[in-house]
């Protein structure tokens, strides 16, 4: 084999990558989830694939195997892009070293080249982790060794060819194994259903160099006998939802009666997330079901069924949702958060802000001490957490919460917040990262700067504190006093914020809108003390009950 | 044998002091659209931020190709031997395309270091691998005080979003400050090599207020440097807190580059310190 056929081969291998770099960049998952390493390898191997066109140009008919090697190592190595191209490049680099000064390439030359890019590329990363690139290519090293071999022994009763296409198919056929192995070893791919975008990459490029020896057209990506990273990326979309029942089942179709838009409509009937690829009379099937079985014999109905695969979902899940909560607990978190609130708005904030349980009451409808600890309990074993802190977010709620917490036989711990914007404050504190009792000393030490006020309607009328009250009237709470009598409770609010405010240089106000007061309400108001105050003020639909408006002064 | 300190653009060492201690900086690279740009090189901080603002879709950053480090180490080890200092591992394959190149030119001459820090961090172990060299150390001694500094630095990053770093895939362990229905302003540290979360807080004084604890503390630190992307303001008050806290202190202001202000988005204020090695009586207390 000459000079112009590894020159094909390079540039064919180098197409099949441009194919399906964005296919591949959808399944990038380690080692950081940013969606490039189609791009990287596509535009690596193409950078590889012209210099070693330029250089066999510019030596005309002197050019060999072993210079056009040279020329695409070097050409990878100066357009590496991305940690996937480097580790292309390396594999690149064991051409020269198994081609130099050779005129044409052979079965064991290939396989040698194979191996000494295997090596290389170990070599240049830090950490080599299996389930990745270099999982594929030392399969790949291996499966051209062993072809090589038998080519050898089978060339010695017969002479016949150079070999390089049984090398390769077998590298293919390795590399696409390997691609497919390498969610079992790396729980980070198995989790987001996709398998490694290097190994699969890597596959990619040998089946198009390998198409291109044989002269063949690229694999059109619906080629059920080709790699298809677009099914792959439509499957790991498939995958996102989360916790799924069922079997994730998998099967290939043959026959005359293959209609892939009437088999969807089926499917869909049988399960969900259906998938359905193929060309002429093939289909390439993906669904979730609870009943493989079902979908394979339905399969037989319109043809030869082969593949067939049901992988247990919930199994799957549960795994993955142990192996996360093992990692919680590890890094030493692993804190159950409940707090004590009223209002839709409220209990959404703080779950947002980490809370796993809310017990529903306040002012008018203290929880009792069971409430608090059945809450508690319940959550911690349903989160594995080792530990937990109730925010009472009332001052009435406070003693209960400690009697709820009383004998609980874990770590435990009441943050004494007296409202919902200290227990916002504690929560924004909170580092799960960090130990129980550094999380403690954090909220107790929050909730010491915030302010909080409360805009409500008076019970009844009443003269406290030198203000007079009538019955039904807005007034503004600051810290718990009675701070102001006003017409609107925007009045009242506007005059809260005033005062919380004074003498904090670079405070955020929050203004949660309770039941009653509309967000664009609430963003008037909101407007007027920005350009009366120069304060940072946010507005949340808190929706609770008796306050027309909670405010905290961070 | 002189020694020769080499690092990569994101350690955003200021030209200046580059050029004084002859650290050689290989640039990453940023595309937007379809356009690349050497970091540092043809895209200053400037017009990067100014550009950022006005494109839709995020630019994506790169690696330098090994080839890039080729080309200095072979010049550079020509001349003596080469200490080259880089970015974290767990957030760029940078040091991958540093280790390949030294492979081609000559393993034996070249010593690569990850400093498992990013910005100034990585920039103070590479200025003290320079300070080393400048004073006639070995290439093992140059290692020695990179590493060193390595272990004595703290650091700590206010972010105006999380976003940005969610985006890049950079957000490792700090995913726990993800979310939230409130305007969040989150304080990350680097440890390990990994964006860890520390707090978060809800003005920008207090954002300030937890960069400012880090040299507000008794131990005494070497020397310290504030960075930012596009508030200059925010840096230089907090710069003269700290000047008037440890008036005798070196202190480097400088700017995020792009690469980091890619994942690290607008406002985002850093702070990094190196304390005083144990027995060290130079340093401002």
């Amino acid at each position: 084999m000459d000079g112009a056929v590894l020159l094909r081969m390079l540039a064919g291998g180098a197409a099949a990558l441009e194919r399906e770099a964005a296919a591949l960049n959808a399944i990038n998952v380690f080692p950081v989830p940013d969606g490039d390493t189609g791009t990287n390898m596509s535009s690596t191997m193409r950078a590889a694939s012209t210099a070693a066109a330029a250089a066999a140009t510019g030596d005309g008919a002197r050019a060999t195997v072993g210079s056009i090697a040279v020329a695409a190592a070097r050409g990878a190595l100066m357009g590496a892009k991305g940690n996937s191209g480097v580790i292309l490049s390396q594999i690149l680099s064991g051409l020269p070293g198994a081609l130099a000064g050779r005129e044409g390439l052979d079965g064991e030359a290939l396989a040698a080249a194979f191996e000494r890019g295997q090596q290389a590329a170990y070599h240049v990363v830090s950490q080599p982790r299996e389930g990745t690139i270099l999982t594929g290519i030392t399969a790949v090293a291996l499966a051209a060794r062993d072809a090589a071999a038998r080519d050898a022994a089978a060339r010695g009763a017969a002479k016949r060819g150079d070999g390089v296409d049984g090398v390769l198919a077998a590298a293919v056929e390795a590399a696409q194994g390997a691609a497919e192995h390498t969610p079992d070893l790396m729980p980070l791919l198995r989790e987001a259903g996709v398998v490694d975008a290097g190994a699969q990459g890597l596959a990619v490029l040998l089946d198009g160099m390998l198409r291109a020896l044989r002269g063949e057209e690229a694999a059109p990506v619906e080629d059920l006998g080709a790699i298809s990273g677009a099914w792959l990326a439509e499957r790991a979309t498939a995958h996102a939802g989360g916790a799924q029942a069922g079997f994730c089942t998998e099967f290939v179709v043959e026959g005359a009666g293959v209609d892939r838009g009437a088999m969807r409509t089926q499917l869909a009937a049988m399960g969900e997330s259906v998938l359905v690829v193929g060309e002429g009379s093939v289909a390439r099937v993906h669904l979730h079901t609870a009943d493989p079985e079902g979908a394979f014999a339905y399969g037989r109905t319109l043809g030869t069924v082969s593949r067939e695969k049901a992988d247990d979902m919930s199994a799957q899940f549960a795994s993955l949702a142990e192996a996360a909560g093992g990692a919680a607990r590890a890094g030493g978190s692993g804190i159950a958060v409940v707090a004590v609130a009223a209002g839709e708005g409220i209990a959404a904030l703080l779950r947002s802000l980490g809370v796993a349980a809310i017990v529903p009451g306040g002012q008018t409808m203290n929880p009792s001490a069971g409430d608090i600890r059945a809450a508690t309990e319940g959550t911690m074993a349903a989160t594995g957490a080792g530990c937990a802190i109730v925010l009472p977010n009332n001052p009435n709620i406070v003693l209960a919460a400690r009697q709820a917490l009383d004998g609980i036989g874990v770590p435990a711990r009441v943050v004494a917040t007296a409202s919902i914007p200290q227990g916002v404050a504690a929560l924004v504190a909170m580092n799960p990262e960090a130990p129980f009792e550094e999380n403690v000393a954090a909220m107790e030490e929050a909730i010491a700067t915030v302010r909080s006020g409360a805009v409500t309607l008076a019970a009844r009328a009443t003269h406290a504190a030198g203000i007079a009250v009538r019955a039904g009237q807005p007034i503004a709470l600051v810290d718990g006093e009675l701070y102001a009598a006003a017409e609107t409770v925007a009045d009242a609010a506007a005059a809260a914020v005033r005062e919380m405010v004074t003498e904090r240089a670079g405070a955020v106000v929050t203004l949660y809108a309770g039941e009653g007061v509309s967000h664009d309400d609430a963003e008037r108001l909101a407007d007027a003390l920005r350009a009366e105050l120069h304060v940072e003020v946010e507005v949340v639909d808190g929706g609770q009950p008796h306050y027309a408006y909670l405010i905290g002064v961070d | 044998m002189a020694v020769h300190v080499v690092t990569d653009s994101t350690a955003d060492i200021p030209p200046t002091i580059a050029e004084e201690l002859g650290i050689t900086v290989v640039p990453l690279t940023i595309s937007f659209a379809g356009e690349s740009y050497r970091d540092g090189v043809d895209l200053t901080a400037d017009a990067f931020y100014e550009r950022l603002q006005h494109v839709k879709e995020l630019p994506t950053t790169s690696q330098p190709p090994p080839a890039l480090f080729q080309y200095d180490y072979q010049h550079l080890a020509s001349r003596g031997e080469v200490v080259s200092v880089h970015l974290s591992r767990k957030f760029s394959g940078t040091i991958d395309s540093a280790r390949a190149a030294a492979r081609e030119v000559g393993a034996e001459r070249i010593s690569i270091v990850d400093s498992g820090s990013a910005s100034m961090g990585l920039g103070f172990c590479a200025m003290a691998a320079a300070r080393a060299a400048r004073d006639g150390a070995s290439r093992e001694a140059c290692v020695a005080a990179a590493e060193s500094v390595a272990g004595r630095l703290r650091i700590a990053v206010a972010f105006e979003t999380l976003e940005y770093l969610r985006r890049g895939g950079r957000i490792g362990r700090a995913t726990a400050f993800l979310g939230g229905l409130l305007r969040l302003k989150p304080i990350l540290t680097v440890k390990d090599g990994e964006a860890f979360p520390v707090t978060r807080v809800r003005s920008r004084q207090k954002a300030m207020d937890e960069l400012f604890a880090l040299v507000d503390g008794a131990g005494e630190i070497e020397e310290a440097c504030i960075l930012h992307t596009t508030t200059p303001e925010d840096a230089e008050a907090l710069a003269a807190r700290v000047r008037a806290r440890r008036p005798g202190m070196p202190l480097v202001l400088g700017r995020f580059g792009p690469v980091l202000g890619v994942h690290g988005g607008p406002g985002m204020v850093g702070m990094a310190v190196v304390d005083a090695a144990p027995g060290d009586t130079t340093a401002s207390a």
